[in-house]
Order: structure tokens, then C-alpha cells, then sequence
């Protein structure tokens, strides 16, 4: 028996936090955008573990499950080297120049990780649709 | 010399190394028997004795390490024992594999972070702090990062000579801590030259940009209550407390050296949002909501 509600609550926050990247980058927010949208990759990867597993993650290296996840065709694409750079670039924009990781991006580079957040987004939701009703939207 | 004959006793050693790894910080007797589990007595007899022995400075009626260079030397000796003995050999062999690659250019090498504070666990990253001379920080940077040693768990950092002392001048949150809490791998008396000029009266801009990061925060902690997802919120609830207490503190002239010194000098100078700060942190998800709506209605913490 699939926990329902925590992957129904997981759901509504990645949604929300891809919605609120959208918003936060039209108006130029790029670190709260950056913020946003690494969040997103978060929850959907915990919900597709949560669906396939029955336990989010918790341990894991989030890299590796989105490697794994798209070498099992669960995802459609590996979105790891997406997730990496988010990473680095949430941390880059909280520590400043300090950390080792690269740079924060443009507007118009983030805007290719909202496409790819998207992408990920119907992989998440055909996960859930698959397991629970049985039907691949 | 003898270590033993510097040191009456392996309590005053002890004491001493204490005090060593609180390098900017002042204790009376009575409140370094109390935070630090000593017996008052020993405590009273020893500092005295300390401080006859120049590794030790009074300050009216609070003790602090004397800054001298004996006294960096002991605390270089105790970093390298703590490495030595707290750190795991798989994170030693990191920290030398990155001291190797980075040493035909370095200045300093100064472990910080959980790892220097010796809060961390196997799972911590390492942080590692090069500094060199300007012309000489590119070829330390291409050395370090042509292996592929910069793998998950360390975080290397590094700075020019000039850019260390820029940010210093600024009392930058980053050289403040690093200053507060390090484990010194190597120096060549770059480092040791900051150890003993303490640490620095935040400057106007680094207030003003304290306040800007203050505002992503809160635009983020924002984000995650509409949103509804309180451990989000709870994280950057933190963080924005935090800092808010930071920059009370800076603007009345007191310099925290890091988080817990934060909760501590917060407590006398703002009650309500030293409790605000305990409270989260006892109860996470109960108390977050409670003090967003608190900090909505008297307008933002500071």
C-alpha cells in the first residue's frame, strides 16, 4: 500500500515550487528563482522514489537516483547533471563567491531549467498516474 | 621546551587548550568553570598562572588568550593533534592530497566548517580554505582542481592574499568565521597575522549587505509559507533569524563568531527574538507559523 497522502502532499509542493520559479523569475528574482526551482527537482524525486519505493528519500545521493531512475527508463531523461548544477548554484547564491561551485546563471539559462523542471514534471506525474490508477497520461 | 614545563599539570593544559579553540573570546573564571564543565577552584588558581606564563591576557575581570606567537604556535600544535586524532583517515588523506597540490603556492591552508568546529560526521563535507598571493592564485587553483579530488565532500575555497585582507577590512561574514573557528594545516604567517589582530568592527557596507541577503531570505521564507511547505519554511525561518540577530549585534558592536555565539549575545540585547530563536528550534513545526505571523505584524525582525 502506496502512502497516498505523502505523495499527494509531495506532489502539490513540487507543482507549487515550479509554479512560484516561474514567477519569481518574470519578475527577476534569480536567486529566489534558483531557490524555487531546485526545490521542485527535490520533491519530484522524492515523490517518483516514493512511488517506486513506498519511502522517500532519505540518504541517498539525489544524483544517483535521478541516474538510476533514468538507466531504468522510470524518467525519461537523466536530469541529474540538471539537479547537480541547481545545487551548486542555490549554494553559490547563499554562500556568495566563497564556494567552489560555479557561478549563478542568467535568466535565460535558468529559463532552460525551468524547461527541463517541466520536462520532469509530466516523468513525475506519469509515475504517479501509472502506479496508483493504473493509466499513463 | 618542554611542553610540561610551560604547564603545571595536565589540567592547565587542558584549560588552556580550551581557551585556544575560543581564540576571540573573553571568560571570566566562574564562566568558563560554568560553560566549559571545570572545577571553579582549578579554574581560578590556573588562569593566573596562565597568564603569568604570557598565554593568557586579563581584560578587567575576563581572561583571553594573549595572541602571542607561543601562544599560535600551541594552538598550530593542537590543530595538528586534532587532526591527527578527530579526523577520519579517509578525510586526512583529503585534506593533505589538496595541501600537496595547493603547496608550491599557498600561504595558508586552514580546514573550517563542522570539521574544524569537530561537529561533524562521516557524511560532512570538508571545507578547505587556500590562500596565496595574487599572482599566484590561478596556478594554485589549476593545480588543485587537474585532479579529480574535488569530489562531493570537499568544499575548496580559495582566496588571494589582497582579497583576504579586503574582506577582513569589511568584517565579511566568511573571514569572521573562518577567523572563529579553523584547524591551521599550514601557514606561513599570513593567517597568523590576522589571529592576532582579532576581529574586525563591521563596516557600513557589510551591514547594508547583510540587510540585502536578509530580504532574499525573507522573499524565500515568503515563497515556502504560501506554498505551505513548513520545513522549508522552517530552514529559512532560521536563517532569517539569525542573520536579523547578526545585524543587531554588529550594530551595537559586538562581533559573533558564529551561530551559537549568535544565540548566546542575542539573549541581553533583544529577549523577544533570542525567544523566538529558542522556540524554533525546540519545535520546529509548531512555532513557525506562529512567528511568521509575529514577524508579519511588527514589520520584519530588525
Amino acid at each position: 500500500m502506496k502512502n497516498l497522502e505523502r505523495v499527494k502532499e509531495q506532489c502539490e509542493f513540487a507543482n507549487k515550487w515550479l509554479e512560484r520559479a516561474e514567477k519569481r523569475m518574470e519578475e527577476g528574482e534569480l536567486e529566489e528563482a534558483i531557490n524555487a526551482v531546485w526545490l521542485f527537482f527535490e520533491n519530484a524525486i522524492n515523490v517518483v522514489k516514493d512511488v517506486r519505493n513506498n519511502a522517500p528519500v532519505f540518504s541517498h545521493d539525489k544524483t544517483r537516483i535521478f541516474e538510476f531512475y533514468a538507466k531504468n527508463g522510470v524518467l525519461k531523461m537523466d536530469y541529474s547533471t540538471e539537479f547537480l548544477r541547481l545545487e551548486r548554484m542555490r549554494l553559490s547564491a547563499s554562500f556568495g563567491q566563497y564556494s567552489n561551485s560555479i557561478p549563478v546563471c542568467s535568466i535565460e539559462e535558468l529559463k532552460e531549467f525551468v524547461e527541463k523542471a517541466k520536462l520532469l514534471q509530466k516523468d513525475m506525474n506519469a509515475t504517479v498516474d501509472l502506479v496508483f490508477t493504473g493509466t499513463n497520461s | 621546551m618542554r611542553i610540561g614545563s610551560i604547564f603545571k599539570g595536565e589540567r592547565q593544559m587542558e584549560i588552556f587548550q580550551v581557551f585556544a579553540e575560543n581564540w576571540f573570546s573573553s571568560f571570566t573564571p566562574k564562566e568558563f568553570a560554568d560553560r566549559f564543565g571545570f572545577n571553579y577552584d582549578t579554574v581560578k588558581r590556573a588562569l593566573p598562572e596562565l597568564e603569568k606564563a604570557r598565554l593568557l591576557q586579563k581584560e578587567k575581570d575576563a581572561y583571553c588568550v594573549s595572541k602571542t606567537r607561543l601562544c599560535r604556535n600551541f594552538k598550530m600544535f593542537y590543530d595538528l593533534y586534532k587532526v591527527l586524532n578527530h579526523i577520519t583517515e579517509n578525510k586526512r588523506e583529503l585534506i593533505l592530497d589538496i595541501y600537496n597540490l595547493a603547496e608550491p603556492f599557498v600561504s595558508s591552508c586552514v580546514v573550517f566548517g563542522s570539521t574544524a568546529s569537530l561537529s561533524h560526521t562521516e557524511k560532512s563535507d570538508i571545507d578547505i580554505l587556500l590562500i596565496a598571493k595574487s599572482e599566484n592564485i590561478d596556478k594554485m587553483k589549476k593545480n588543485v582542481q587537474s585532479r579529480r579530488i574535488l569530489g562531493t565532500n570537499a568544499n575548496t575555497v580559495f582566496f588571494s592574499e589582497e582579497r583576504f585582507e579586503r574582506d577582513y577590512l569589511d568584517a565579511d561574514d566568511f573571514v569572521i568565521s573562518t577567523l572563529s573557528s579553523n584547524l591551521v594545516i599550514y601557514d606561513d604567517g599570513f593567517f597568523g597575522i590576522y589571529l592576532r589582530r582579532g576581529l574586525p568592527e563591521p563596516s557600513e557596507k557589510a551591514i547594508a549587505m547583510k540587510r540585502e541577503q536578509l530580504q532574499i531570505t525573507k522573499n524565500k521564507l515568503d515563497d515556502a509559507m504560501e506554498i505551505g511547505d513548513l520545513d522549508v519554511a522552517y530552514s529559512q525561518m532560521l536563517d532569517y533569524l539569525l542573520s536579523s540577530a547578526r545585524i543587531k549585534l554588529w550594530q551595537s558592536g559586538t562581533v559573533p563568531t558564529d551561530k551559537t555565539n549568535i544565540i548566546e549575545k542575542i539573549k541581553t540585547l533583544d529577549e523577544k527574538l533570542h525567544g523566538s530563536i529558542m522556540q524554533l528550534l525546540k519545535n520546529p513545526k509548531k512555532s513557525v507559523k506562529r512567528i511568521y505571523e509575529e514577524l508579519g505584524k511588527s514589520k520584519g525582525a530588525v
